[in-house]
């Protein structure tokens, strides 16, 4: 979900922290929390007041995924049947792309970098790290498969697994009420508990996890502040943990 | 303790029979069985008749009977039912429970069972091991997007292989220090349309799930199939061909179980 771009809220934790030149800490993530986490990467100064202009046309572009409703997916998912649309349909993703280009640098993203980016690949079934040009990397890993096609068979992960394996982990706990009664909603109540599933069992792996419990926030203020927050807690867990090592 | 789970996966279930089959012939005794959808039926019918080909023989006959004219006789695409305004009831699908069944209660089995479904109010699995066989069985089996959800407890449920494909992790919690997995190997389908993406991104989910529940079990009996789950008219070929795989694996099983 959109909201995933106030991450950046986190990364002013994480700066604020000792810790946060050690080589111990790597970030990773998937879906949008990818475009702040890049942007940081990028210029640590400027990160926030480009999330903060991105976000009002994000909020627009990204519809489907701005403001969660079930209910409203439920019907997408019924329209995607009806029309029976093709995976090479390429005019959505051409939006995305755009979008990307506009607000993301062009940079070469390596493996010495602290930002771990991860998608799923469709064509080998499995989850993988990102690496080479910023802005293929970043739309590879943000396109999601209510509203866009795979990119070079890339979707995000956080559609699939929800969110990468970590010492600590930080997701947002989407609080929706929903009464399914069609088919589809059975369908997509189902398959969103799967990926609930799958979050937990990776929160349970980690170390250190939080969950920021969001119902309808659009403020981008508001939901970095809750990132800002859940990420203190986190860098100092894994700063105690980091120290304990060593 | 010798736990064994028994995946969901419609016509696939009677896969599960061929590893009952291989018990027998080891004179290995199952203390609890844990099934979800198909392998709760699987599980309930073997606690019930303590016998494997009796096991087939009822699952079978009853196949046949509700194939004659009923809802879902031939392999429909599950997103098929996607479109469908109302849900299947519930109503003629439990004659098919019911004919297997009775009233047959948890208490009067022979061996221990534990029926998994998914409770989708509070979106977690959830087990039966006590009530009524056919409320348990029919409500483990209600696929989403197919069949109307029941009620167990009052709780809203729904299939069990949702969230818990292979219950490997409810036999843990209930002692088994043993266990043994039956379940199928999967081409994970391929998709062209935008609908069909999101399919095939619900059985990934699907079977990392698995992943986890097989890391829990001690010795697997996996079997190739190659049908749709609701392709029940060819439950005896599914048997057949498994009962291949499993007479392959027989030694190494006898091997595991006398250990």
């Amino acid at each position: 979900m959109v909201q995933y771009l106030g991450t950046v809220g986190f990364f002013k934790a994480l700066e604020e922290s000792e810790d946060m030149n050690s080589d111990f800490f790597e970030i990773h993530c998937c879906g949008f929390s990818c475009i702040p986490a890049i942007l940081w990467q990028y210029d640590s100064k400027t990160s926030y007041a480009r999330v903060s202009k991105m976000w009002g046309e994000a909020i627009k572009l990204f519809k489907s995924v701005s403001n969660p409703s079930l209910s409203r997916m439920s019907k997408s998912i019924s329209l995607l049947y009806n029309v029976q649309k093709k995976i090479k349909n390429q005019e959505e993703n051409e939006k995305m792309i755009e979008f990307v280009q506009k607000w993301v640098p062009k940079f070469d993203i390596d493996d010495t970098l602290k930002v771990k980016v991860h998608a799923f690949d469709m064509s080998e079934k499995k989850e993988k790290m990102l690496f080479g040009n910023s802005l293929e990397v970043l739309s590879k890993a943000v396109t999601y498969p209510i509203d866009f096609s795979p990119i070079d068979n890339y979707v995000s992960l956080a559609w699939v697994f929800g969110i990468p394996e970590g010492d600590g982990i930080i997701y947002i706990d989407w609080l929706n009420s929903f009464t399914p009664q069609k088919a589809a909603d059975y369908l997509l109540l189902s398959t969103f508990s799967r990926t609930s599933k799958l979050i937990k069992d990776r929160s349970n792996r980690s170390r250190f996890s939080t969950s920021i419990q969001i119902s309808d926030v659009r403020n981008l203020s508001v939901i970095s502040n809750r990132f800002y927050l859940a990420g203190k807690k986190v860098v100092e867990s894994l700063a105690m943990l980091s120290k304990g090592r060593r | 303790m010798i736990g064994l789970a028994l995946e969901a996966g419609g016509v696939k279930g009677f896969s599960h029979i061929a590893t009952l089959k291989v018990f027998e012939m080891c004179n290995a005794k199952v203390d609890v069985i844990a099934g979800s959808s198909a392998g709760a039926i699987v599980g309930a019918l073997y606690s019930l008749y303590g016998d494997a080909d009796q096991v087939y023989d009822e699952f079978s006959k009853n196949v046949i009977s509700f194939l004659k004219g009923k809802a879902i006789k031939s392999s429909v695409p599950m997103f098929e039912f996607v479109m469908r305004k109302a849900l299947i009831t519930l109503d003629e699908y439990y004659e098919f429970f019911k004919a297997l069944f009775g009233k047959t209660k948890f208490s009067e089995l022979r061996t221990k069972l534990i029926v998994v479904a998914f409770d989708c109010e509070e979106y977690q699995s959830v087990v039966i091991d006590e009530g009524f066989i056919v409320d348990a069985v029919l409500a483990s089996c209600t696929v989403p997007g197919v069949f109307e959800p029941t009620y167990i407890g009052g709780s809203k449920v729904l299939d069990g292989g949702v969230l818990s494909p292979l219950p490997t992790e409810e036999l843990k919690e209930l002692g088994a220090d043993k266990i043994v997995a039956s379940i199928f190997e999967e081409e994970i389908p391929d998709y062209q349309t935008q609908f069909e993406l999101l399919s095939t991104i619900d059985t990934i989910k699907g079977r990392e799930i698995l992943e986890e529940e097989l890391k829990l079990a001690d010795f697997v009996f996996s079997y190739p199939v190659e049908v749709e789950w609701s392709e029940f008219e060819k439950h005896e070929q599914v048997y057949t061909d498994a009962m291949k795989v499993a007479m392959d694996r027989r030694d190494q099983f006898e091997n595991f179980i006398r250990r």
